[in-house]
């Protein structure tokens, strides 16, 4: 028995994750530059809903410049009162829900110094490099005695206290639930030349703006977070150890590797369920009354999701993934993305046919891939994260829950995930409003949502349609392998682009693919082919002189008898936006004909003389072109159909005898 | 009068009287038919020659929807706020039908048209009237209402961490608003019904005579619309699958779907109608019970032998076959209106 524990004991040894420390290595071999590590301690106070905290920033510098000042992100300054930029702009709401009354946040930084050196709190100054809005304080600047020089590291000391807001938008509090997110001083990013669109070594650290989310450098994170002891806390990362305290406090303390950002969760009511994925853990913390009806939603869709990435784009590399359900009235921190943590909407006894959990579970989770891994700009190119995480989202909620009805299937209505996503653009009140690379907080009368979510995951899918789903697959799985860890822009993006499409389709969209992305990316200009016009006109056949076989030849035709048929069919271009197209056209004796069209011109006509006339036919009848804003006109039929009509007529004529018999109460 | 004997009056109320079934249907149906060809015609128009919507046919397809209101959603809106106009027209052609209905649930199978429309004709006026107060009043109570329900409903959920709270909060306010709202529809189904069987001129009177009445027979009148509403709901689950199993996809399936509408239309008037029967069966078998308690209450006490009345003194008037005076003029019914004199005429 004794041989057999100790021999139990070595096994375990072997295979126990590698410490350090008193802490799990998570990643033996870093995944990132790690260059911006905390080590944090932080005290909840239920009560007063503050945080007291202590934090060690390590920053080391991967530029070649000497840096002399450093500058850092204080998000929850946003919520301190209506002078801020974030609820200038956000008018005190966010995606529908609105900040309470009383309910500010904001967060102080009490001392910041260089570890066993100069106190720096003096330094510190507000800055608004976005605007001129001199009462936002969501970002400081601290000038430095000494520069930090290539490749050298510099520690800082930094104790703070904040206030959370009442949860409106991502992070706060409500009753006795915390999101705590956005919540720490936060290092922005140095860009220095050369680094996407920089060409002289600078901060990118942009205020809290309405529309904007995040940007930052990955690292590691140490953080022991004091709760009260009923609490259930769900963070970033791997929980290392959780110690009780004398005062009825517990910490847990929670390490994370390669991330870029840390946030967390508390609450007495969570329930934990846990459940695994390959090497993945996947804890969901729920609220105990949708346990029961939506516990198994959130697992089945991360799991589905889990695996979709893995065969699609790449490996999910954490060992966690840990999914907040936030209660009744902080619904305002559902739907958002930290590394290895997400938080997701749902509702008690939620009818499956509304799939808002696997929708919101989908989107978050391949946040993890694109924002996670992939650590683009989202201040400044907002569509590469949440675009391209849109454009997955559709594919995977399709391919997972139904191509018509992977959105809602319910009472006999339903639509798909990419279907709402592109009437979602196509529906807006002006779609040529912005361009899709824009600032996010450019979007100034509105359309942030519709243009970097819906109209990227249009034209991506359209993208995929033109080159075909394998080349597609090779460009999304090589953008993740070439920028994972790292910080692309859009040119990365289209870089990837105009490699694998020559490669793979050769010539056939041209040298390159800058025509497709200077005009849905960086134009503003829409796509609507239409069907224009079919024209059927009897003709007799060929008569008088032709030259067969180097000899003149006369047909005798029937000018009298016009048996055959002439018909023309005419396509329009009547957006600006040119794309290379296919025509449909059938003839009544059952043949077909597809004709293919640059695109370039307003119109083109297309004449047949044949037996039978046209009759219908359909541009673009692969639906290749989803980035068309009007589908109703790509078609026209001699014989449209009436079933239809007469359907909507009836059911329209039912309700309206239903309204009057409902409203004739009296 | 019992709950089961109202409902069953209803019913046999509404067998009865078919012209009154035709009519409320036919009203719906001209009212409906005539927006709905309207929204034929616009939609035939707005999409034209497309082979687009040949997907509607099968199924509902959310890219030809959402494409068709984004060019032509205002055209729908046009249309569809006409409905707003039609609930007007049909409510003030209920109230003249009113009348109507009564007649002929007053006399089952034997109003002829020309008696039917009289009726229709001479309670106009009074319904009308009564049709605004009773609007006004329902209006009232629903503001009220739902300003004490906003009140307590918040209260309840101010401090709420789950929605199971707010549910059943929002069933329990949603209750009772229907419930109170309920009533004061009631205050004037039963005052039209006083109206036409006490030939009330005064719709004030027939209000306040209703209000008492509902008040003092709550729980019955409740009851009987209580089980109307339950008919309804079944008949809405009963169309529901119906139209699943039938399914609209073809030509024919949307012709048969169409039909079993209207046989749910059909069946829905004939609900209200029953309903309106069971109250005028109802409010007619409590009153006359009422006449008749308080006849034999009279009876009693005539019959109570008194110590202040010598025994050779003649016996009551009931005893000898008659009731008293007072008594007569108690259960003398009331006569109807339509074979009344008019008022004004001589």
């Amino acid at each position: 028995m004794r041989t057999i524990c100790s021999f139990s004991l070595v096994i375990a040894a072997l295979f126990a994750p590698p410490r350090a420390n008193g802490r799990q290595i998570i990643f033996p071999k870093p995944l990132s530059p790690r260059n911006a590590n905390y080590t944090i301690s932080v005290v909840l106070d239920a009560q007063k809903k503050t945080l007291t905290g202590k934090e060690t920033l390590i920053w080391r510098n991967i530029s070649r410049d000497r840096i002399r000042e450093l500058r850092f992100h204080l998000y929850l300054n946003a919520f301190k009162n209506t002078r801020s930029t974030f609820l200038v702009e956000s008018g005190g709401q966010l995606r529908g829900v609105g900040m309470e009354a009383g309910g500010w946040g904001w967060i102080d930084v009490q001392r910041m110094r260089v570890a066993n050196g100069e106190d720096l709190t003096s330094r510190i100054e507000f800055i608004h490099p976005d605007d001129d809005n001199t009462q936002d304080q969501t970002v400081i600047r601290v000038p430095l005695r000494e520069p930090v020089l290539p490749n050298h590291t510099i520690a800082l000391d930094i104790d703070f206290t904040a206030r959370l807001p009442h949860v409106f938008a991502r992070t706060g509090y409500d009753h006795d639930y915390f999101m705590v997110g956005q919540w720490f001083p936060k290092i922005g990013v140095y860009e220095p030349a050369g680094m996407r669109y920089s060409t002289s070594g600078q901060w990118n650290c942009h205020q809290f703006h309405a529309n904007t989310e995040f940007y930052a450098d990955y690292g590691t994170y140490d953080v022991r977070i004091t709760v009260p002891q009923t609490f259930v806390v769900g963070a970033v990362g791997v929980l290392q150890s959780s110690t009780k305290n004398a005062d009825s406090t517990r910490t847990d303390y929670y390490r994370a590797e390669d991330v870029h950002d840390f946030s967390w969760a508390a609450s007495p009511l969570f329930k934990v369920v846990e459940d695994q994925w390959r090497n993945v853990k996947i804890r969901l913390l729920i609220q105990p009354d949708r346990l029961a009806s939506q516990g198994p939603r959130y697992l089945q869709s991360v799991k589905a999701t889990l695996q979709y990435f893995h065969d699609w784009v790449g490996e999910y590399p954490y060992p966690t993934i840990t999914i907040i359900d936030p209660q009744w009235g902080a619904g305002g921190s559902g739907g958002m993305e930290y590394p290895t943590l997400i938080t997701g909407l749902s509702l008690w006894n939620l009818p499956s046919g509304i799939r808002l959990v696997e929708e919101v579970t989908v989107h978050e989770f391949g946040h993890q891939y694109w924002y996670g891994m992939v650590g683009s700009n989202e201040f400044e190119e907002a569509w590469l994260d949440e675009g391209i995480n849109q454009y997955s989202e559709t594919r995977i909620m399709d391919d997972t829950y139904g191509k018509k009805s992977s959105s809602y299937d319910i009472l006999g209505y339903r639509a798909s995930d990419f279907e709402t996503a592109r009437a979602d653009y196509a529906g807006m009140s002006n779609p040529k409003l912005y361009p899709t690379q824009l600032n996010a907080w450019d979007y100034k009368e509105g359309g942030y949502g519709g243009f970097t979510y819906m109209k990227t995951a249009t034209f991506l899918t359209t993208l995929e349609r033109m080159i075909g789903r394998p080349v597609m697959d090779e460009i999304m799985r090589t953008y993740f392998e070439r920028w994972k860890f790292r910080h692309p822009c859009a040119k990365d993006f289209i870089a990837v682009v105009n490699e694998i499409v020559p490669k793979r389709l050769g010539t056939k969209f041209g040298p390159n693919m800058n025509w497709f992305f200077n005009q849905v990316l960086y134009g503003t200009d829409v796509c609507d082919y239409e069907l224009t016009k079919i024209s059927v006109e009897r003709t007799s056949s060929l008569a008088g002189t032709v030259d067969r076989n180097g000899k003149k030849v006369e047909e005798r035709g029937g000018l009298d008898e016009k048996k055959m048929h002439e018909s023309r069919v005419l396509v329009s271009r009547l957006g600006e936006v040119k794309m290379p197209v296919d025509v449909l056209v059938h003839f009544a004796d059952g043949k077909e004909k597809r004709e293919h069209w640059d695109g370039q011109d307003r119109s083109k006509e297309f004449r047949y003389i044949a037996d039978s006339g046209v009759e219908w036919a359909v541009v673009d009848p692969d639906e290749v072109l989803a980035i068309d804003v009007n589908t109703l006109n790509n078609s026209k039929s001699e014989d449209p159909p009436s079933a239809p009509v007469w359907k909507y007529t009836a059911k329209f004529l039912f309700w309206v005898e239903n309204a009057i018999q409902l409203g004739n109460i009296f | 009068m019992t709950i089961r004997s109202a409902l069953s009056g209803g019913f046999r109320l509404v067998r009865s009287s078919p012209r009154a079934l035709w009519l409320t249907y036919g009203m719906t149906l001209v009212l409906s038919a005539v927006l709905a060809l309207g929204f034929r015609s616009m939609v035939s128009n707005a999409v034209g020659e497309t082979l687009a919507t040949e997907k509607l046919t099968a199924n509902f397809d959310y890219t030809v929807y959402s494409d068709f209101m984004n060019k032509f959603g205002e055209r729908y809106h046009v249309v569809s706020s006409e409905v707003l106009w039609m609930i007007f027209i049909s409510m003030l052609l209920s109230t003249f039908l009113a009348g109507g209905i009564f007649e002929s649930y007053r006399h089952p199978r034997q109003t002829s048209t020309g008696a039917f429309f009289e009726a229709c004709g001479s309670y106009l006026w009074r319904y009308l009237r009564l049709l605004l107060l009773g609007a006004v009043v329902a209006a009232v109570v629903a503001v009220g209402t739902f300003m004490v329900l906003s009140l307590f409903y918040s209260n309840w959920t101010q401090d709420a961490v789950s929605e199971v709270v707010a549910v059943k909060a929002l069933a329990t306010v949603a209750g009772v608003f229907l419930v109170v709202f309920g009533i004061a529809i009631l205050f004037h189904d039963y005052a039209r019904v006083s109206v036409f069987r006490s030939d009330e001129r005064s719709v004030l009177n027939a209000y306040g005579r209703s209000i008492l009445f509902v008040l003092s027979n709550l729980h019955k009148v409740l009851a009987i619309e209580i089980v109307y509403f339950l008919v309804t709901v079944a008949m809405i689950l009963v169309y529901f699958s119906l139209e699943s199993a039938v399914g609209m996809t073809s030509a024919g399936g949307i012709l048969v779907v169409f039909l079993v509408q209207q046989v749910f239309v059909i069946s829905r008037a004939g609900v209200r109608l029953a309903a309106m029967g069971s109250e005028f069966a109802y409010f007619g078998g409590v009153e006359s019970e009422k006449r008749e308690r308080s006849v034999s209450a009279m009876i009693q006490a005539s019959l109570q032998p008194r110590a202040d009345i010598e025994s050779s003194q003649p016996l009551p008037a009931a005893v000898e076959g008659r009731p008293p005076k007072s008594a007569r003029r108690a259960i003398r019914k009331p006569v109807p209106t339509s074979r009344r004199r008019p008022r004004g005429r001589s």
